[in-house]
């Protein structure tokens, strides 16, 4: 069985393009959840190196959010509303769409293997990741750039501080990007994702209430929302990368529970 | 080619749409009984917009998948449920039951359930939003309906099924990439079963978003016509059921298809228009021949994207030509009886596919009367059959976001 190694990563909640101006050019019409996209991409592709290596239909996007682009959904809707019928916004609506920001990821980072996007309600970068690995494992692709995208949206935390008090619900918006890759490189390997997502009470998914992280590395604690499950599968991967090189990292939720297993490369 | 029929077979298929409300009509449809095309009915929405759409049934739901609806404890109904999840339950369940398989052995197993969408995954509770930006604060079940949208967990929950779940949101590709991604799961032991395919419920905010972009046509539409003017939307869901060949032969079912290949490829050109040489579409087909072992010369049919659209089929078309040169087999678009139905297009597609490689023939695309002069590879046009020359063939998708899908499917036993 081929291993999976990671060759890099990103952690990306702020929108700072100083430096990148050939991206901006891109990026006129976008959101901001492409825009967190295309740079955390940017960053763990730069840390890699690969490009100047590999061809662009070696590397692959695969994106996992929960809610896609929501924000602009509702956007779309406002043109739809006030302007009325036949007259909605074009690009509004091309950017509502979930694989928006795969499609803008692939472009600008020129990264013609596959672009996928999926989502499920609890943990999508876990799906996202998964579905990478298999691309690689199984020979479709020798790199694969994994991105978790979430932004908050004012309707649904209006609606979670209505329905479970969550007045401390904030603004959230970030991205994750880690490189999967099959060549022979030294590093740390992902070795096992599991999965359990069940169907639950849709007031959990939207407070994402008593959602715990733990890892075989010391984590930092975050606020709860749908990005914190990203960025602290994220932190526990590099710090074991940086540290002992194996070990692992779980959550658990009363919507289920996922467990990644890091290894050390043979 | 290898020749070895192992690996993931089809072993149900359950469809609906404007074609027919299962397999038998989908195949009668092909056959010559027409669909209707037609303006949005008043029972769906409202709309000043006059491009005509392909309907699926209004009651989306057949009597086994109602008694799964009525039955269930999460307090989901037929009126609270987006109308996209009834489309998907309806195919799941007919996909099911065309497998032989039974609702009570397989809660005993890990079922994956990898469904593709589009609008389906939106929020599409337009009067609470209308509302909400009037800084009204509206009852707020649509947002908890919301999360019911996401289809492939609501339908798990209907069906009690456990095991992976998730939704690909790849636009017009989605239910192709279903496909691909499901068949990894089986490889790599996710699940014993999987429910895959696609379904998208007809919907304002994508019509009006089609229209936006001038891609819609006030006719019905003629891919890989000269005169074709854009696609018409549809609805509907497409669903098949895989599993190991081994398992399907030791429960004594019967293999109505293999998934040979899977390949994916990226435009990387634009948000919305194909790359004009169908750049991604050339690396989906070729990685999707390279995973199934297959040369070109046993390809026997290609059900295309042909969605109508000026640029989708000329880029297609141009893929095409690319990767099979002089080598010329069918090449036909089922979107005349469907219309574009977005993420269920892939599931949909994939059952036409493997229905024309069991029963050994296909027609030529509906209202395709004069092909495109300026194509490099010549599809099928209408009034024409040919038999097939083998049991491969492919079926594939393009998308928004430069994302292309391709698989390649090999018959079975002829149902």
């Amino acid at each position: 069985m081929t291993e999976v190694r990671i060759l890099a990563s990103s952690q990306v909640t702020t929108i700072d393009f100083d430096g990148l101006d050939h991206l901006l050019r891109g990026l006129r019409r976008s959101d901001p959840f492409i825009q967190l996209a295309v740079l955390a991409g940017h960053h763990a592709l730069q840390q890699s190196g690969i490009m100047a290596s590999c061809q662009p239909e070696d590397v692959g996007v695969c994106v996992g959010s929960t809610t896609g682009p929501l924000k602009t959904n509702f956007d779309f809707l406002d043109t739809l509303f006030d302007d009325g019928e036949g007259q909605a916004s074009p690009t509004l609506f091309s950017h509502s769409v979930h694989n928006a920001a795969a499609g803008y990821v692939s472009r600008l980072l020129n990264l013609q293997g596959m672009s996928q996007t999926v989502t499920t309600n609890g943990w999508p970068f876990l799906a996202a990741l998964s579905d990478a690995r298999w691309s690689v494992v199984s020979g479709m692709l020798p790199y694969c750039l994994v991105l978790g995208i979430e932004e908050s949206c004012p309707v649904l935390d209006e609606a979670a501080g209505r329905l479970v008090g969550k007045n401390d619900r904030l603004p959230q918006m970030g991205a994750v990007a880690w490189l999967l890759s099959a060549n022979e490189q030294p590093g740390l390997t992902l070795a096992e994702i599991t999965i359990d997502e069940q169907y639950n009470d849709e007031v959990y998914l939207l407070s994402r209430d008593r959602e715990v992280f733990s890892a075989s590395v010391e984590l930092p604690s975050y606020s709860s929302g749908s990005l914190a499950s990203c960025l602290s599968l994220t932190t526990a991967m590099e710090r074991i990368k940086s540290g002992i090189g194996q070990g692992n990292w779980q959550v658990k939720a009363p919507f289920g529970s996922a467990r990644c297993e890091f290894g050390k490369a043979s | 080619m290898s020749g070895v029929l192992s690996g993931i077979a089809v072993s149900g298929m359950g469809c609906i749409s404007g074609a027919g409300a299962d397999l038998v009509e989908h195949e009668l449809c092909v056959a010559g009984t027409p669909s209707t095309c037609a303006s949005v009915p008043e029972w769906l929405f409202g709309t000043k917009l006059t491009f005509p759409v392909f309907m699926a049934r209004q009651d989306p739901l057949g009597p086994v998948a109602r008694q799964i609806m009525a039955s269930n404890t999460y307090g989901l109904t037929e009126d609270n449920v987006h109308r996209t999840v009834l489309l998907a339950l309806e195919a799941a369940v007919q996909a099911l039951e065309h497998a032989g398989l039974d609702l009570a052995d397989l809660r005993q197993r890990k079922v994956g359930i990898c469904l593709g969408t589009t609008v389906g995954c939106g929020f599409n509770a337009e009067p609470y939003y209308a509302a909400w930006r009037q800084d009204e604060r509206p009852d707020l079940d649509p947002v908890l309906r919301y999360f019911h949208a996401n289809i492939s967990s609501t339908v798990q929950a209907l069906l009690g099924l456990h095991g992976p779940v998730a939704v690909v949101t790849n636009a017009c590709a989605s239910g192709t990439d279903a496909i691909g991604l499901a068949k990894g799961w089986l490889e790599t032991g996710r699940c014993n079963i999987a429910l895959a395919g696609g379904a998208d419920g007809m919907s304002r905010i994508a019509l009006n978003g089609f229209a936006s972009l001038m891609l819609t046509d006030s006719q019905p539409c003629r891919p890989y016509d000269v005169s074709r003017k854009g696609l018409n939307l549809g609805e509907g869901a497409g669903i098949v059921c895989l599993e190991g060949t081994d398992d399907v032969v030791n429960r004594g079912g019967r293999c109505l298809g293999y998934v040979r290949g899977y390949g994916a490829g990226s435009d990387a050109y634009h948000p919305t228009a194909p790359h004009p040489k169908g750049r991604g579409m050339v690396t989906a087909i070729s990685k999707a021949l390279s995973a199934a072992d297959t040369a070109i010369h046993d390809i026997s049919f290609i059900n295309g994207h042909g969605t109508g659209t000026s640029a989708n089929d000329g880029a297609e078309t141009t893929a095409i030509a690319a990767v099979f040169g002089a080598y010329q087999v069918p090449l036909i678009s089922t979107k005349p009886l469907t219309g574009h139905t977005l993420g269920a297009a892939g599931g949909l597609e994939a059952i036409f596919t493997l229905s024309a490689l069991n029963k050994g023939r296909v027609k030529g695309s509906v209202r395709c009367q004069d092909i495109d002069p300026a194509f490099l590879y010549q599809p099928l046009p209408a009034g024409e059959e040919v038999a097939l020359a083998g049991k491969i063939g492919i079926s594939q998708s393009l998308a928004f976001g430069g994302g292309n899908g391709c698989l390649v499917l090999e018959g079975g036993i002829h149902d």
